[in-house]
Order: structure tokens, then sequence, then C-alpha cells
């Protein structure tokens, strides 16, 4: 939307399994406001079972910006836990300076 | 982005080519169209009609030397194969009468093709009548001319061809002659042609496509006419070929034109079909060229005005963020507040970054600067609502943390969508303190005795997330000189960087000397945001005078 070209997004993927009831959520690529939208109904998709946990796998995720902090944070107001699995350098210290380590669990 | 950077460097026209230019382009292509269809179906037409003209021409003399040289042959043959005969045997048998009717019977009969035949000797220079045979013959036989016809046949080497006319008739005397040991003598024979010289040939003759008028002698004189198929005025007009062949002492003039084409109904349609597709395509094509350039102008009209309509939106995106933020900051006594403010180049949304300076009363003001997540209109509204919200909270006296915990309350990122980390500073002039509050905020820098380093305070929970309901804070010595700068992460953050460099960044370009706070935060921004920052940037700057 940021972008002139609307159709033009930022390349990610999105892979949705489950470890019992808990949705686990692996992310690569790049999440920005280009493809939150899309990534956030695949989110919703994975929630949709109620589970009261998810996981989200970032270890391929290369870049997030604030509307992937937002997404996540989204996330965590729906259930009663967030689990951020391996999150690279990068996200850690944005997810720690943005103050996002008090509502997610980090674990690498 | 690239469109943009070319709109803003001037290169384009945002108006595009105007709807004039465009018409009278479309109609200039469709003439150029017009006129090169017309061209060449014109010399496609000529070319066809001149090879038709040309294949017909030929096919004519073709067909007329076939028929001259059949005539040719047919007609000596018969003359002399008849006349030419019982001349010789007359000659032979010292005018036998019997012989010469005998020999003639066949040829001299009511039906022709002699209708009448007589024997002449020729003794001294007066022709003698010795018989005749079948009808009254024109030629009267004692008439001048009758003997001259004979002495002239007597004369000649061949035959020789006369016309005897009558009222109402018209006959072709012929007269061959042969000397025998007694004398010359001559066979005269009359061969009836029509009254109005008018023949028909059957369909399947060869003659039946064409035209024929047989001439005799060399001139084709209405007189001279012998017959014709024609139904068309003598002379025969357009294409014609004539021949002329050799007849006993004279010649016989056939001319010959096409009834129709020679060479079939295609070669005379060919070149009316060539003219008349020809035109119909090229108006066809002309008229598809006017439609496409004119679509085609349509289009490019079209893109000029969505480019000026960016144009537009995105100077009243930047309007209405300019708008949002305040247009003068307080004049605070023994303070030095500067500000900054880049608008991201992504697209034509504006980004959701504020800044705010509340004096709350002598000595002492709130400072406030946020960051609503995402982009658009929506953002810049919870933005809106957030810093006055913040401002009147500011007014009432709150503390920074308390500020935050009474915006937290107006944003939900549920049910707005939005999110906002913000940092809260009151400050104390005289005291030199500054008490913090943080959510989710990047910390400020402080730039203390020529050193400049990011303030330890914990980043807390942004604003619309249910988190910890306790506020991070910290609190602030400062010294004359000093300077705190809050900032938001678009000065920092670079795409797959981890923003510790950033930050680091940002801290070595604030350690340098500047002259002044301008100077400093200039400084700051050109180092740190590049030619074209992707993300909005904001930053605050105070100093303390005193």
């Amino acid at each position: 939307m940021a972008d002139l070209n609307p159709g033009k997004q930022a390349p990610i993927t999105v892979k949705t399994r489950r470890e019992g009831d808990t949705p686990v959520v692996s992310l690569s690529g790049e999440l920005d406001l280009s493809n939150t939208e899309r990534v956030r109904s695949q989110v919703d998709d994975a929630l949709a079972g109620g589970s009261d946990r998810l996981v989200f796998e970032l270890s391929g995720l290369e870049f997030m910006d604030s509307s992937g902090i937002a997404l996540l944070a989204a996330a965590a107001q729906r259930v009663r836990a967030v689990e951020i699995r391996d999150p690279p350098a990068t996200v850690r210290r944005l997810l720690e300076l943005t103050g996002l380590t008090e509502i997610l669990r980090i674990v690498s | 982005m690239a469109l943009m950077r070319q709109l803003d460097a001037g290169r384009v026209d945002p108006a595009g080519p105007s709807p004039g230019r465009g018409r009278s382009a479309a109609r200039g292509a469709a003439v150029a169209v017009l006129v090169t269809g017309l061209l060449i179906t014109a010399v496609l037409a000529v070319v066809t009609l001149r090879g038709h003209q040309r294949t017909e021409t030929k096919l004519l003399a073709l067909q007329s030397r076939l028929i001259a040289d059949a005539g040719e042959a047919e007609d000596q043959l018969y003359v002399q194969d008849h006349l030419g005969a019982a001349a010789s045997l007359a000659a032979a048998t010292n005018g036998n009468i019997a012989t010469f009717r005998k020999t003639v019977s066949t040829s001299v009969t009511a039906k022709g093709p002699f209708i009448t035949g007589s024997l002449w000797r020729l003794s001294g220079s007066s022709p003698q009548l010795v018989t005749a045979v079948g009808a009254r013959p024109l030629l009267a036989p004692a008439s001048a001319r009758a003997a001259a016809v004979i002495r002239q046949a007597a004369a000649s080497k061949t035959f020789v061809v006369s016309e005897i006319e009558a009222p109402h008739e018209l006959r072709l005397g012929l007269a061959a002659a042969a000397s025998g040991p007694d004398g010359t003598f001559v066979v005269y024979a009359e061969q009836p042609l029509t009254a109005d010289r008018r023949i028909s040939e059957p369909a399947n003759s060869p003659v039946a496509l064409l035209n024929l008028a047989v001439y005799l002698g060399r001139v084709q004189s209405s007189a001279a006419l012998l017959e014709s198929d024609s139904a068309a005025p003598l002379p025969l007009r357009g294409t014609t070929f004539t021949s002329r062949i050799r007849f006993g002492n004279t010649f016989l003039t056939i001319t010959t034109s096409p009834r129709s084409s020679l060479s079939g109904a295609t070669g005379v349609v060919l070149p009316w079909a060539i003219a008349i597709g020809g035109l119909l395509l090229t108006l066809l094509a002309a008229l598809l060229t006017e439609r496409l350039t004119r679509g085609r102008a349509g289009a490019e009209r079209l893109a000029g005005e969505i480019r000026q309509l960016y144009v537009e939106q995105r100077s009243v995106a930047e309007t209405l963020q300019g708008a949002l933020l305040p247009q003068k900051l307080p004049d605070i006594p023994g303070m030095q507040i500067a500000v900054r403010y880049l608008p991201g180049a992504t697209g034509v949304d504006i980004g959701g970054d504020w800044y705010d300076v509340v004096p709350v009363d002598e000595g002492r003001f709130v400072f406030i600067i946020g960051d609503v997540s995402g982009r658009g209109v929506r953002a810049a509204a919870v933005m809106a609502s957030l810093q006055f919200a913040g401002r009147a909270h500011a007014l009432d006296g709150h503390p920074p943390a308390t500020i935050l915990d009474r915006l937290a309350r107006s944003l939900d990122l549920d049910r707005d969508g939005h999110f906002a980390t913000v940092l809260c500073g009151l400050a104390d002039v005289s005291a030199h303190e500054v008490l913090l509050a943080n959510a989710g905020h990047l910390p400020p820098l402080l730039r203390s005795g020529g050193e400049a380093r990011l303030v330890t305070i914990k980043s807390g929970t942004p604003i619309g997330m249910r988190g910890s309901s306790t506020r991070a804070r910290a609190e602030v010595t400062t010294g004359a000189g000093d300077v705190l700068i809050a900032y938001t992460d678009g000065l920092v953050e670079r795409r797959g960087e981890i923003l510790d460099t950033g930050l680091e960044r940002l801290q070595k370009v604030a350690s340098r000397d500047f002259s002044s706070l301008d100077d400093m935060l200039s400084g700051i921004v050109t180092e740190l945001s590049g030619d074209e920052p992707a993300d909005d940037i904001a930053l605050i700057g105070l100093q303390w005078l005193i």
C-alpha cells in the first residue's frame, strides 16, 4: 500500500503446521506493510481451530517492520500465549526495543 | 517510487499530452494511412488493368491471325479449285460446253457458293460468252463492264475480284482465266452477299467471341464492306486488330474486336475488385488507425492525469501531515528546541510519526514523540487523536507515565488495527531534570560534554497492546549545553541491519562537533537518512542553555 504499485509485495513464505493442538506458523522472507494482510489471514486460519496458544517460527525471517510487530502483537491479544521461536538477531532486537518481549515469549 | 523521483525531478509532464494534440495526431495518422492505401490501390488496379488489356490485345491478335490465315487458305483454294479448274478444263477442251457445265455443276447451285457462272472465250480483244449456267448474272454479259472484267481476268495471273451492286442485291464477281492451244478462256461466277452485309456466325465458331468486319481492298470504308457479324457500328472501335490477306488480284481486310473479355471474366473483374477491395480496406485501416491513435492518446492522457492525481494526493498527504504537527514550537526560556520531520519516500500514504512540545507551567514542559504503526489516513487519524489527547493530558499536569497510561486507554490494536510507540518526557528547565516514560519507543540520546549516549530506559509495552501495567520509566539529569534527542525508528532503521547498528551510527554522528542545535539535527538527518528515507523520520532536539 505504501508502494506505488499495490500488487508488489515483499517476498514471504508462510507455512502452517500443528504441534499437538498448537498451530505453528513459519515465516521466511520479509514481513512488512505490503504483505502483512496476507500473513494475517493465514494466522487467522491457523487460529480458527480454537487453540489458546500460537507459535511463530521466525528463523527464516530476514526483515520485519512495525507492521510485523503489530501482527505479532495482535496475535498475542487473541490467545493466551504467543511464542516466538528462533528469531534472527535483527528481529529479536526490534522486539526488545519495542517492548514486545513483555507480551511475547521468545525462545531460541 | 521511480515515478515519484521522475516527477520530483520535473522530467515528466504531469499533465500529459493535451486532448487536442491527441485528436489531431489521430487524424494525421488516419489521413496518412488513407493516402498510402489509396495510392497502393490505384497503382495495383492500374497495373492489373494494363496487364488485362495487354492480354486481351495479344489474344485478339492471335485469334485474328488464325482467322485470317484460315480465311486466306480457304478462299484462295476455293476460288482456284472451282473457277481456276473450270477455266483450265475449258482451255484444254477448246471451250467444251458439256465439260464446263459438268465441272461447275457442284459449285454453281442455287445454294451457292456461286449462284451463276459463265464461260467466256477471248479471241482478239472482245470476249465472247460461250455459255452460262445458274441464275441471271448481275453483270450483264453484253455490258462493257463485263468485257472489261473478262479482259482484266485474262491479263491477270490470278483471279480478279469485283463488287457487283444492284438495287437490293450485292454480289462478288470472281473471274479466273486459263490459256490453251485454242485461246484464252475465262470463267466468271458471282457469289451472293447479304444485302445488309451482315452475317451471323454460329456460337461455336472461333470468331463467335469477336466482332468481325471484312472489307474488299485495303480501305475500311462502308462501300468496301463485304460482310460483318457485328451489331456494333462500323468501323470497329476500341481494341481492334486488322489483318490483310491476298484475295485474287486484291486484298481482304479483316478487322476484329473482342465482344467480351477473351481471357475470361476474371480479367475484367480483377482490376475493379482490387480497386473496390483496396478502397474498403484502406478506409477500414484509416478508421482503425484513427481509433487506435486516439485510444493511445486517451491512455496517455489518463496516465498523465493519474500522475497528476498522484502528485496532488502526495502533496495533500504531506500538507495534512504538516498541519497535524505543531506549526510553531513554544518558546521555553532557557531552552533551545528544534525539530525535523522528513516524510518517507514510499508512495502517497502518510506516516504516523509525530512530536509535540507542551509548556506545563513556569520552567516545566512536556515533550512527546510517537510513531503509529502502519501508514495511510487511518494511521494519521490515530496519530492525530493521540497527539491531541497527549497534549490535553500534559496540560492537566500529569506525569509522563500517567500520560502514557491514559493514551493507552484510547487505542486498541485489536479494535483499531494500529498501535503506537510513544516516548514522553517532563523536563524541568532550571532543575536540569527530565522524567521519562516509554511505551515501546526507541531510547532517546543524550549528548553531554561532547559525548553522546543512549539513555538507559526499558521499552515498555507500546500503546494499544495489553501488557504489563507498569510503565518503563527513567530520570535524566542534564547540564548546561547538554542536548537530549528523541527520534522515531525511521532515523536508525535500515533493512537487513540490526537496529543496534543504526543506534551506534546515531551516537557516533551525534558526538561530533556542531555549531548549533539546528546544525546538529541537520547533520544527523543528512548522515543517517540517506537520499531517500523509506520511512518517515521525526526528530526533536532539546538543548539546555542554562
